[in-house]
């Protein structure tokens, strides 16, 4: 079941905590998030602050979701996952 | 914020823009990237594949984008033959209006429409259909991965 954290017909974005990608992470551990970029970083470009859209443990549901209005979705848990190594 | 095209040679860019990030020994390279389609746009945090000559997204994003990804298994011979670790697979071939990394973007970026495991975490890849348009620098001893204007 997806958890709304945000949902545009229910919410004004502007009322939703923005916070840190460390924070997200910290408060939504090993969840896949939906999330809409509000402050980056100068320099690499990459989100420092995002509003928190959806969560869920499953990535198909957040994506299915959140539409494609300049959303970005990504992992909290560690990348690749303990005792999982990347193999392409 | 500037935004730079540079898909073609002959496309004017700014030389002044450079995208730095911090990067850890024995860690994979993630950065967040962003996928323009004529339905949206959407942001990964995409693993970077030197490796691989083509970038990957989701399959569900590919659609939702706007893009026209509808291989199936069970009509082989439509699609794209990819050659995995352990596989063959047929998959969509779909070109990126946009794809962009900080200010820099290239257009036209050739992808594969392909859903990743998801254990891993990753579910996009920044292959060399776009780091060709760009000077990508990797250096550990600084610990930056630095993409620039070629």
């Amino acid at each position: 079941m997806l958890e709304y954290i945000y949902a545009e017909v229910m919410m004004d974005l502007s009322q939703v905590e923005a916070m840190t990608i460390e924070e997200a992470a910290e408060k939504y551990p090993q969840q896949w998030l939906g999330v809409k970029v509000v402050e980056r970083d100068k320099e690499s470009g990459q989100p420092l602050k995002v509003k928190v859209l959806a969560k869920n443990v499953d990535l198909y549901i957040v994506r299915r979701n959140i539409g494609v209005d300049d959303v970005c979705t990504f992992y909290t848990g560690p990348i690749p996952e303990t005792n999982i190594v990347l193999m392409f | 914020m500037h935004i730079l095209y540079r898909a073609n040679p002959g496309d004017k860019y700014r030389v002044d823009v450079l995208m730095k990030l911090k990067i850890t020994p024995d860690r994979p390279i993630m950065l967040f990237v962003r996928v323009k389609g004529r339905k949206g746009v959407r942001e990964y945090r995409a693993l970077l594949d030197t490796g691989s000559e083509y970038s990957i997204i989701p399959l569900q994003d590919a659609r939702d984008l706007g893009y026209e990804a509808y291989c199936h298994p069970d009509d082989p011979g439509m699609g794209t033959k990819a050659m995995t670790k352990t596989d063959m697979a047929e998959l969509d071939e779909i070109v990126l209006e946009e794809v962009g990394v900080a200010d820099l973007v290239a257009k036209n970026v050739k992808a594969l429409a392909c859903d990743l495991p998801r254990l891993g975490g990753v579910e996009a890849t920044l292959g060399l259909s776009f780091l060709k348009n760009f000077k990508t620098t990797i250096d550990y001893n600084k610990g930056y991965l630095t993409i620039e204007p070629i």
